[in-house]
């Protein structure tokens, strides 16, 4: 954990988008593991996401993890909506699902996902793709303001 | 002037006209007479020239040419008795008698061995008997004719119609009543229109009007589809084939009309099968994707919580309890490792975009990709030269990918080799891997293709039993076949084509480059 060198010393936010409590516990388990100063924030599904998002005041995540499975709207829906919104499409959405399917990828990249991971089943493989993640977008990437 | 007729006479012979004793009714009456027979024995050459000069009677030219030589001279020797009646002009009225006389001998000759074709030459009344029995005999031909021809039409699957130039109708065969359910005679003479339902009246009177205008052959099925109406009102769709058919110098309209109904109804059939087995198929499809998409959450519910277990209380558990742990994650694991492969195989055989394919280096590619069960088994390769295909590179490498994995896996004590090559069979690329293998018994062959066929047990053989069954439905797909030749412990040839898109490029000529 001390080797972690942060560009800005603030605390990441993390948004996951996720209705299966086992991906959820795994990932809340990834970030204590993880040592990494960020919060995790859940939401079941995409349109309490957008309502909360959308709210006055409300403090917007550095990155957005989104499943595509989700009940009612589906996270490929959600994307779009978040993409084509003034205020939220500078957020960087992950796209984070057990579908290999070449049109889930094509119509995520079409909809300006910023990155698109398959949910590994084995915990091992997985948390090393979430480590990528972190790695990637809290640690090199340079995110924009607010 | 008188020297001059003395001097041709030689002699003072007297003129004729003194035996006459110089009486004018004889002098007259032989005068007169000998200048009208001269006339007519003039006028006969004359004709018979003309004869020969249109070629008439051709075999006879010399005769004829005789005959008027002979009447022309019997002609003259009249001339010279007319003149002699007044200038005895003896020698040469001799002279002119023994030209005349040789003449005729020699027509006479001629005429001899002619005489019985002469007498042979049929008689005008018999020739126009002749005549008669030959027109009579014609017409009975044409008859004959007429008759096989209208069998001909009478015995023809399709109604035949002819319409004359108004537009009514002339002759119709039996299955134009058969087809129209009207009898002939209700039909003849009335307009075409009759056969036409109301509703394509006017889309007809176009065609006839164009027809007209443009009278050429029409094929059937490159006309148009056209409905037909059958005296109980009934309809029926048709083909008709039209050709102008001109008789007595006018226009008239032959047409040939086929009941497709049948056809049709059959189209129709066909048309409904493939589209409920298409849905049927689509169905499958979305089943097998949803099954594999929904049923892998709440796996992943379970596996991910087993993991989270053993990662965080494994060390804690007794031994038995880690061995239960241990034996549900990798049940759990062969579970999704099974709807992965579903999902894969529900997913290959769609259409799919097709490219032209370097098959050499895709081989390379998986067997780069298979490096570590290679260098495991200690497995050898070869390889022929590789025409490349159209094809979906994804499919292909899948299908490479577990052909070879195949081969290597179901090896028997030696090390596994393996060899890949393409030969050229009736106009198609028949690619082939063959190993060296544990080979499969004939009578499992067949269900080597079928999802979820498995041979050995899983402890010997690790494997969801989906490889194949893909492969075989991404081939069949593009409407390409997948084979195997193979006896137990004498290993294994996959063969396969890959369908239609296989280019021309020959096996050999790769060989030789």
């Amino acid at each position: 954990m001390t080797s972690l060198n942060p560009p800005t010393t603030k605390q990441k936010h993390l948004l996951l988008i996720e209705d299966n409590p086992a991906d959820v516990e795994m990932v809340l388990e990834w970030a204590q593991e993880t040592n990494f100063p960020m919060t995790v924030g859940n939401v079941e599904n995409g349109e309490l996401a957008l309502a909360e998002l959308e709210s006055e005041g409300a403090v917007l995540p550095d990155l957005i993890l989104l499943d595509i499975n989700l009940p009612r709207t589906s996270g490929l829906d959600i994307l779009n909506t978040l993409k084509n919104n003034r205020r939220l499409c500078k957020i960087p959405v992950v796209m984070l699902t057990s579908s290999s399917a070449p049109d889930d990828v094509e119509r995520s990249y079409r909809a300006h996902a910023n990155a698109y991971v398959q949910k590994n089943a084995d915990l091992k493989a997985f948390y090393k793709a979430l480590n990528c993640i972190r790695c990637l977008f809290f640690e090199t990437a340079i995110l924009p303001n607010g | 002037m008188s020297d001059f007729w003395s001097g041709l006479s030689g002699k003072s012979f007297m003129p004729h006209g003194h035996c006459y004793l110089w009486q004018p009714e004889v002098l007259w009456s032989q005068a007169i007479s000998d200048v009208v027979t001269a006339l007519a024995y003039f006028a006969i050459p004359i004709m018979l020239f003309l004869v020969i000069k249109r070629q008439i009677l051709l075999e006879f030219r010399g005769l004829i040419l005789l005959f008027a030589a002979f009447i022309g001279l019997c002609g003259a020797t009249h001339v010279l008795a007319l003149i002699t009646i007044w200038k005895p002009l003896y020698y040469l009225d001799s002279a002119m008698k023994a030209a005349t006389a040789a003449v005729s001998m020699l027509t006479a000759i001629k005429l001899w061995p002619l005489l019985p074709k002469i007498m042979n030459l049929p008689s005008p009344k018999a020739m126009k008997e002749a005549n008669e029995r030959l027109e009579a005999l014609l017409r009975e031909r044409e008859a004959a004719g007429e008759e096989r021809f209208r069998l001909a039409l009478e015995a023809s699957p399709n109604a035949i119609l002819v319409a004359d130039a108004q537009g009514a109708i002339a002759f119709v065969n039996a299955q134009t009543e058969a087809m129209f359910g009207y009898g002939r005679q209700e039909m003849l003479g009335q307009p075409l229109e009759m056969l036409v339902p109301q509703s394509a009246r006017r889309v007809h009177g176009h065609h006839v009007q164009h027809f007209r205008e443009d009278p050429q052959m029409r094929a059937m099925g490159a006309g148009r589809e056209v409905r037909g109406l059958r005296k109980d009102s009934s309809e029926f769709p048709a083909e008709i084939a039209l050709g102008p058919f001109r008789y007595e110098g006018r226009l008239n309209v032959i047409a040939f009309v086929a009941d497709i109904s049948a056809r049709k109804a059959a189209e129709e059939r066909i048309r409904r099968q493939s589209s409920d087995l298409e849905r049927s198929n689509q169905d499958l499809e979305s089943f097998a994707y949803a099954a594999s998409h929904d049923l892998q959450e709440p796996l992943r519910g379970v596996l991910g919580y087993l993991q989270l277990l053993e990662r965080q209380f494994g060390p804690d558990l007794p031994p038995k309890a880690q061995r239960y742990l241990a034996q549900s994650l990798e049940s759990g694991g062969r579970m999704r490792a099974l709807m992965d492969a579903l999902l894969h195989y529900s997913r290959v055989g769609r259409p799919v975009e097709a490219e032209t394919i370097d098959v050499m280096a895709l081989v390379q590619e998986v067997q780069r990709d298979l490096h570590a069960p290679i260098a495991e088994a200690g497995a050898k390769f070869t390889c022929d030269p590789l025409p490349p295909v159209r094809y979906n590179t994804s499919e292909l490498r899948q299908i490479m990918q577990n052909l070879l994995s195949n081969a290597i896996k179901f090896r028997g004590a030696r090390a596994p080799e393996i060899h890949i090559g393409c030969r050229r069979d009736n106009q198609e690329n028949v690619f082939f891997v063959r190993d060296n293998g544990i080979g499969i018994p004939l009578e499992y062959q067949e269900r080597l293709f079928q999802l979820f066929q498995r041979l050995h047990a899983r402890s010997a053989y690790p494997g969801s039993g989906i490889g194949l069954a893909m492969v075989a439905k991404s081939i069949r797909a593009q409407g390409g076949r997948i084979w195997v030749e193979s006896a137990p412990d004498q290993g294994s040839t996959f063969f396969f084509c890959l369908g239609a898109e296989t280019p021309a490029s020959s096996v050999t000529q790769e060989a030789d480059s």
